[in-house]
């Protein structure tokens, strides 16, 4: 098997005394799901906030395309090409479905051609391209958190961390968000998974690490 | 396009009204394209980017005491005052964005730095002799376009062409990469990090770029008036009155600020035409009236009020 895509080693994390996330460690691999799971209070978004810069580790190593990232900040780790998406959906706001993808396409500052193409490219990609001209407050939230993938793929991401894109939606709205994961797969893009939806999980995951209490408890 | 041209055709248009104005009434006009070039500057870091300055009159200072005291000790030509100007407000809105952002000082916390910076600039130069300390500075009055010295009609084209390059730049600035760099701080800074934009950088561009921008309208006061102080150049007020044009026009659009100058300028003079001798300072308390029932009616601003209706007229 080839590099792994991202490496993360022996990673902790603690807010005062508390112990969130402990000597977590495990691979992702290129054109890769990984499904990450555990119960409430595992230490789940904590890990995500750790390896998308939001979060200093305290302890540990993580590399990225075989480059050390650990304690960069979080719009480094975006330029290098890790996007992802929150808990609480956040797209922005007060401004139009279009210009929220937009500014993630601007956001890393490269070079892209016809800037509003390639976010409409996107828009088409999630399936939101008919409300491209609508606020963003004013979507429904399923198509919230499409936007915000949306958003992050914008930006170029090559690994996508998922936080829970799949929490309230109906079984449909599920399946449709599923189609659209597997064909960014194909697209070449690895996604990291956190979700308590586990029939999506399991039809979706190459793998699944099992976190519990901070640690790592399972995998495979 | 449209935009840009709908703003040479309103420039054109105001450049013929003007005319026709009697003195008095091109004098507001010249109030108006001032206040307004300042609350569209205040705009790019204040409603563009949402970090609220308390403290803009230390731009208009700046750039008003710099040009005046290289004019008057130095010589040096209004014009390349006007530039100098513009320099010293970029370079101080950079630095004070720097210090501040980069310690991850926002909201409150940066309104509080901007109103305590500004006075103690105020305070300083109300010390300094060679600015003229508490007693200001004077410029002798010498006509021409050599001195930014005109006429009342010369002075309403200075200010229009004042208030196109302001708007201009503010356009091109909201057209860039820029302007959804800034939106999406204002928006939610987690979620601009996430897409790969440098939130601290992007907070100290929006300050350099909205303290250049105010910086402007220092040394033109400066040349209308012929005379700044401390008092009126630093002082609160004037922050106050940069913030509450661009609040009550609308935050979130682009020349909403420019509309509530547009609006409370002449509502100001009017009040103290009317009341100054009975009751001085009545303007403050039509602020403050006009404020409530904005906030309470319209709390998107005048701008976002007229679009609002606008469309429904079209529907």
């Amino acid at each position: 098997m080839s590099a792994p895509l991202l490496q993360v080693l022996g990673v902790s994390h603690s807010f005062g005394g508390l112990r969130a996330v402990s000597d977590v460690s495990f691979d992702l691999y290129g054109h890769e799901i990984l499904g990450l799971i555990g119960p409430n209070g595992a230490g789940k978004t904590t890990l995500f906030d750790v390896i998308s810069g939001f979060l200093r580790p305290k302890e540990g190593i993580i590399t990225f395309e075989g480059g050390d990232i650990t304690g960069e900040p979080p719009h480094r780790l975006a330029r290098r090409g890790i996007g992802r998406t929150f808990q609480i959906v956040s797209p922005f706001p007060d401004i139009s479905v279009l210009e929220n993808v937009v500014t993630g396409v601007v956001g890393p500052n490269r070079r892209v051609g016809n800037v509003h193409k390639v976010a409409l490219a996107v828009l088409e990609r999630v399936k939101l391209d008919h409300r491209a001209s609508m606020l963003a407050r004013h979507l429904p939230l399923p198509e919230k958190k499409r936007l915000e993938l949306a958003r992050a793929l914008g930006s170029g991401a090559r690994l996508l961390l998922l936080d829970e894109v799949m929490a309230g939606l109906t079984p449909t709205e599920i399946d449709e968000i599923m189609t659209i994961l597997s064909n960014l797969r194909k697209d070449g893009i690895s996604l990291l998974i956190v979700e308590h939806v586990m029939r999506a999980i399991m039809s979706l995951s190459d793998r699944v690490v099992v976190m519990a209490r901070g640690k790592v408890i399972a995998e495979g | 396009m449209k935009l840009v041209c709908n703003l040479l055709i309103g420039a054109i248009v105001a450049g013929g009204i003007v005319t026709v104005l009697p003195v008095y009434g091109q004098h507001i006009f010249i109030l108006v394209a001032l206040y307004g070039s300042l609350a569209l500057a205040w705009n790019v870091l204040g409603g563009m980017t949402g970090q609220i300055s308390l403290g803009h009159a230390i731009f208009v200072g700046a750039g008003a005491y710099v040009a005046t005291a290289l004019y008057l000790q130095l010589g040096v030509n209004p014009w390349i005052g006007f530039v100098c100007a513009t320099l010293v407000g970029g370079a101080l809105g950079g630095s004070l964005g720097y210090i501040v952002f980069r310690r991850q000082l926002s909201g409150v916390f940066f309104a509080l730095v901007t109103l305590a910076i500004a006075e103690m600039a105020r305070h300083a130069v109300s010390n300094i002799s060679g600015l003229g300390a508490a007693n200001g500075l004077a410029i002798p009055p010498q006509h021409g376009l050599a001195n930014f010295q005109f006429s009342k009609t010369g002075f309403c084209y200075a200010a229009l062409a004042l208030l196109l390059v302001v708007s201009l730049a503010v356009i091109a600035i909201q057209r860039s990469r820029l302007g959804y760099v800034f939106r999406s701080i204002r928006e939610n800074e987690r979620a601009a990090a996430a897409v790969g934009i440098d939130v601290i950088q992007g907070k100290v561009i929006a300050a350099a770029l909205s303290g250049a921008l105010a910086a402007l309208t220092g040394p033109f006061y400066a040349n209308y008036v012929l005379f700044i102080d401390p008092e009126s150049m630093l002082g609160i007020p004037l922050s106050i009155d940069a913030l509450l044009f661009a609040f009550v026009g609308g935050l979130g659009s682009l020349f909403g600020p420019l509309l509530g100058a547009a609006v409370l300028v002449p509502l100001t003079e009017l009040l103290r035409g009317l009341f100054s001798s009975r009751f001085a300072g009545i303007h403050l308390i039509a602020y403050g009236v006009v404020l409530i029932v904005v906030i309470r009616v319209a709390p998107q601003g005048l701008w976002g009020l007229m679009a609002d209706l606008i469309a429904r007229r079209a529907k």
